[in-house]
C-alpha cells in the first residue's frame, strides 16, 4: 500500500508500514499520516511475524514501529524490524519514556523515537521527513563508503593512513605487500622502521616536516622484510581527518631502472652519432692523406722518398683502423653479416683466448652448442670475444678464472629487450669489478680507468652488438669480478641475408674510359681524379649531385660514375637513382665511410659497386678496372 | 550521492486535513493536574471528529484492558500485568490524562520489577482515573467545540 504527497506539482510515493497492536493509537496515527497518502492508508499490522511478512514480501520507505506487540518486546522488537527492513527509515512510536530505550534504538540505526503524547500531525510528519533524509544520507554515505573501500581493497598502489606519530593505522593489502609484511603486522608499525634505509637521512625528522604540509610527492626507499630495497613514489596528504594522513605508494624500481637504462641507451646513442660523424670526416681526411702519399710513391724514382710515403700510408693505415673502432661504436662500420654459429666463432679464437690469459688464469670455456644461428658479421663478432676477454684479462692482473659461455635463452621480460630468443655469450671473470661511479660510463668511448687505455674495447662491443640488434649487460660485485652478457637476437633457417664480400685484388693494371667523379670533399676529390687520370682515365668531376646531374646531360660519353652518398644540394642515393632511369648503361661505384641502412638499401654492397672509406687508391683503381673492363682475365 | 529532497505538507493545511474547529471555552474549566484538554484539541489538530472517534476506541478498549489488568494482578502475571498496563498507558497518554498515564506506569513497571505488592490499591486508583477520564471526554464532545 502507497502512501503519497504533493510537492510541486508532482506526486511522491511513500510506502509505510504502522506497526501498532492498540486500536486507539492506530486510529490517531493512521489519521495524523492522512495529508501524506490522499486518502490511501498505508499498511498496518498489530503483530511482528505480520511485520516480518510484509516487509519480506514488499519494500517500504518508513516503518512506524510500537515496540511492545503480543508477539515481542521492546528492543527485541526493533532489532527483528531492523534486521528485515533494511531499506526502511524506522521511527519508534513508543508509550515508553524511557531515555535509556531510546538512546539505544536510535544508536542501533532507528531514525527517530517519538513517544505517544507528545505529538501531534506536524510532529510526526516532519520527523518522518526528516527520517527519510537521514536515511537517504546514510544509505548514500553507506554506498560511498563501500565504494571507497572497494577502491582501497582492489588498488594495485599501496594505501596507507599514519597517525601523527607516523604509526600506521590503516594500510591496504597491496600496501602490504609492496612493502613485504603481513597486514597485521603492519598496523601499529611505524614507517620509520622500514622507510629511507640506507640513505643516512633521519627519517623521523622528515616525517615531522612532511606532515606539516598540505600534501607532498615525492620517492623514498623502502626495505623489505626479505631484505630486498625498492624505491617507492609516494603522494601524501595530511589531515584527510584530524590527526589521520594519507601516503599512497608505488613501486618504481623497475621503472626506474628501464628509465636509467633508457637514458643510458640514449646517451650511447648520441654519442655513438658524434664518434662516427667524426670518424666519418676524419677519414675523408685520411683518404687524402693515403692518396697524396701513393701519388708520390708513383712518381717519384728516390729510395728515400718512396720509403717516407710508404710511412706515411702505413701511419694513415693505423689511424684509419683507429676510426674504424669509432664507427663500430656508432654503428657506422661496414658490415657483412650472415648465418653464424656463435660457438664456432668463439671455438677459433680458443687458442687466441688462451694466450691472451696470463699463466695464473685459468681460462673455461662452456660452449654449448646453440641450437640457432646468429645474423652477425663474423669479424665483429670476433672482435667482440677479444675485446671482452682482453677486458677481462686486464681486470685480473693476479691471474683468476676465465669464463665464456654461450647458451640460449628466451626472454620473456619485457623491458628495453624485446621478447624472444636469443643467443647468449657470458664473459666472466674473477677480477677487481668495476666502481659502482664508472659502471654508467664504461660503454662510452674514450672512458678509461686504465692508464694507458684507449677507452674504446667495451664502446666497440656495445656498437658492434647493437649494430647485430643485439643488447649488452654487465653485472659487477667490486673485488669479485664481472660478468659481460651479450645477447644476440636468434634467427631461424640457415640461408644468409647479405653475402661476404670477397677481398679484392687489386689491379694495377690501367685502364681507359670516361668517369664521373662526384664528391664534395674537394682534396678528396683532386687526390683522386689525378691518381685515376694518371691510370688512364678520362675524369670529369662533380662537387655535388646536383652538379653531376648537368655535368652528364652535357657529357654523353660517361662510363662509369664514382659518388659520394653524404653531399649537399642532391646527395648520392637521390643521384644514383637519377642516373640509373637516365643512363642505364653507366656503371656506377659508390664511396662512403658508412654503412647505414640507407646504403644497403640502395644494393651497393655486392662486390664491384661499393667501396669504403678510407681505401687506398691502388684498391680503388682495381674496382674502377673491374667495373669497366669485365671481361679483363 | 545527495539525499532525494522530500518535502512535506504542514499538517492540517495538507489536503486531506479535516477542517479545524475552534476550542469551546467551557473545556478551560476541565483543565486540572489529572487532564489537558487544551493540549488533547491541539494534538488532534482541532479534529472533533477525530476525538470522537478516539474517545468511541477508549470506551471500548478502556474497560477491556482493565480487566486484563486485573486479571493479572489477581493471577500473579507479572509480565501480563506489565504488558496490559502498558497498553493502557499509551492509551491515555494519547489524551493528555496525565493522572491515568502515570498510575498505569506504575503498574507497568511493578510487572516489570515482578513486584505486585500494592497492585490492587493502584489498580483501583487506575480505574477511578479511567473513568473520570471517559467522563469528562463525554462531557467535552458534548458540549463540542465553540
Amino acid at each position: 500500500m502507497s502512501t503519497s504527497v504533493i510537492e510541486s506539482q508532482q506526486v511522491k510515493t511513500f510506502r509505510v508500514l504502522l506497526v501498532e497492536d492498540n486500536p486507539l493509537d492506530v486510529r490517531l496515527v493512521l489519521r495524523l499520516l492522512e495529508p501524506l497518502n490522499q486518502g490511501v492508508p498505508c499498511r498496518h499490522v498489530t503483530r511482528l511475524s505480520d511485520a516480518l511478512t510484509e516487509l519480506n514480501r514488499e519494500k517500504f520507505d518508513v516503518v512506524l514501529l510500537d515496540l511492545n506487540l503480543d508477539d515481542s518486546n521492546g528492543f527485541d522488537t526493533f532489532l527483528a524490524v531492523r534486521e528485515a527492513a533494511t531499506s526502511a527509515a524506522i521511527l519508534v512510536l513508543s508509550g515508553s519514556e524511557s531515555v535509556e530505550l531510546a538512546i539505544r534504538t536510535v544508536r542501533e540505526g532507528a531514525q527517530d523515537y517519538l513517544v505517544k503524547g507528545s505529538f501531534d500531525q506536524k510532529l510526526l510528519l516532519r520527523a518522518i521527513q526528516y527520517a527519510l533524509e537521514r536515511k537517504a544520507s546514510e544509505d548514500a554515505l553507506r554506498k560511498s563508503e563501500a565504494t571507497v573501500r572497494a577502491i582501497f581493497e582492489s588498488s594495485l598502489d599501496g594505501i596507507l593512513i599514519w597517525d601523527d606519530n607516523c604509526d600506521c593505522l590503516q594500510a591496504n593489502a597491496a600496501a602490504a605487500a609492496l612493502i613485504g609484511v603481513p597486514r597485521e603486522e603492519l598496523l601499529g608499525t611505524s614507517v620509520c622502521s622500514f622507510a629511507g634505509v640506507g640513505l643516512n637521512i633521519d627519517v623521523r625528522a622528515e616525517w615531522n616536516k612532511i606532515r606539516d604540509c598540505d600534501s607532498a610527492r615525492g620517492q623514498l626507499w623502502i626495505e623489505r622484510s626479505d631484505g630486498g630495497r625498492r624505491l617507492f613514489d609516494y603522494s601524501f596528504k595530511s589531515n584527510i581527518q584530524p590527526g589521520k594522513h594519507l601516503g599512497v605508494v608505488r613501486d618504481i624500481t623497475e621503472q626506474q631502472s628501464l628509465e636509467e637504462q633508457l637514458r643510458q641507451s640514449q646517451k650511447m646513442e648520441a654519442v655513438g652519432r658524434l664518434a662516427g660523424g667524426v670518424a666519418h670526416d676524419f677519414n675523408n681526411i685520411l683518404g687524402v692523406i693515403t692518396g697524396y702519399a701513393e701519388l708520390m710513391m708513383m712518381n717519384t724514382l728516390e729510395a728515400e722518398q718512396h720509403k717516407k710515403a710508404e710511412q706515411i700510408i702505413s701511419a694513415a693505415e693505423k689511424a684509419a683502423a683507429l676510426t674504424n673502432q669509432l664507427l663500430a661504436f656508432g654503428r657506422k662500420q661496414v658490415i657483412a653479416p650472415r648465418l653464424i654459429n656463435v660457438a664456432d666463432v668463439v671455438s677459433g679464437l680458443k687458442s687466441m683466448i688462451t694466450c691472451l690469459m696470463s699463466a695464473e688464469t685459468e681460462t673455461v670455456l662452456d660452449l654449448k652448442e646453440p641450437l640457432k644461428m646468429v645474423n652477425a658479421d663474423q669479424s665483429q663478432l670476433e672482435q667482440v670475444v677479444l675485446n671482452l676477454t682482453t677486458n677481462a684479462r686486464q681486470a685480473m692482473p693476479a691471474g683468476g678464472k676465465l669464463t665464456v659461455t654461450i647458451d640460449e635463452i628466451e626472454n620473456q621480460a619485457g623491458g628495453l629487450m624485446p621478447d624472444g630468443h636469443y643467443v647468449r655469450l657470458t664473459v666472466t671473470d674473477t677480477g677487481i669489478g668495476i666502481e659502482t661511479e664508472h659502471l654508467s660510463r664504461i660503454f662510452e668511448p674514450f672512458f678509461s680507468t686504465k692508464p694507458t687505455g684507449t677507452g674504446l674495447g667495451l664502446s666497440t662491443v656495445y656498437g658492434i652488438v647493437k649494430q647485430s640488434g643485439g643488447f649488452v649487460t654487465v653485472d659487477t660485485d667490486l673485488g669479485h669480478g664481472s660478468t659481460f652478457r651479450v645477447y644476440l637476437p636468434a634467427v631461424e633457417g640457415s640461408s644468409p641475408q647479405v653475402q661476404t664480400n670477397p677481398a679484392v685484388k687489386p689491379s694495377a693494371s690501367d685502364g681507359s674510359g670516361t668517369i664521373l667523379l662526384v664528391d664534395d670533399e674537394d682534396r678528396l676529390r683532386e687526390a683522386v681524379r689525378e691518381y685515376l687520370e694518371i691510370r688512364g682515365y678520362k675524369i670529369i668531376t662533380a662537387r655535388n649531385g646536383q652538379e653531376a646531374v648537368e655535368v652528364a646531360e652535357a657529357c654523353p660519353g660517361i662510363d662509369l660514375m664514382i659518388t659520394d652518398v653524404t653531399m649537399p644540394r642532391m646527395n648520392g642515393r637521390r643521384l644514383v637513382e637519377h642516373m640509373r632511369k637516365a643512363r642505364p648503361a653507366m656503371k656506377i661505384l659508390v664511396m662512403s665511410g658508412y654503412a647505414d641502412d640507407e646504403k644497403v638499401r640502395m644494393g651497393f654492397l655486392e662486390l664491384e659497386s661499393f667501396v669504403q672509406k678510407p681505401f687506398s687508391f691502388q684498391a680503388l683503381s682495381a674496382k674502377v678496372y673491374a667495373l669497366l673492363h669485365p671481361d679483363a682475365p | 550521492m545527495a539525499p532525494q529532497k522530500q518535502e512535506f505538507p504542514e499538517s492540517k493545511h495538507g489536503i486531506m486535513a479535516a477542517v479545524p474547529q475552534t476550542f469551546n471555552p467551557d473545556w478551560h474549566a476541565l483543565r486540572s493536574e489529572r487532564f489537558d484538554p487544551v493540549s488533547l484539541w491541539e494534538r488532534l489538530g482541532e479534529d472533533l471528529e477525530l476525538l470522537t472517534e478516539l474517545v468511541e476506541i477508549l470506551m471500548l478498549e478502556g474497560p477491556a484492558t482493565l480487566e486484563q489488568i486485573k486479571t493479572a494482578i489477581e493471577g500473579n502475571d507479572a509480565d501480563a500485568l506489565s504488558k496490559a498496563a502498558h497498553r493502557l498507558k499509551g492509551s491515555v497518554l494519547q489524551f493528555s490524562a496525565i493522572t491515568a498515564s502515570a498510575k498505569a506506569a506504575e503498574l507497568e513497571t511493578m510487572g516489570r520489577k515482578n513486584s505486585l505488592t500494592g497492585a490492587n490499591e493502584l489498580f483501583q486508583q487506575l480505574q477511578f482515573e479511567i473513568g473520570w477520564l471517559i467522563k469528562t471526554l463525554k462531557t467535552m464532545l458534548a458540549s463540542g467545540p465553540a
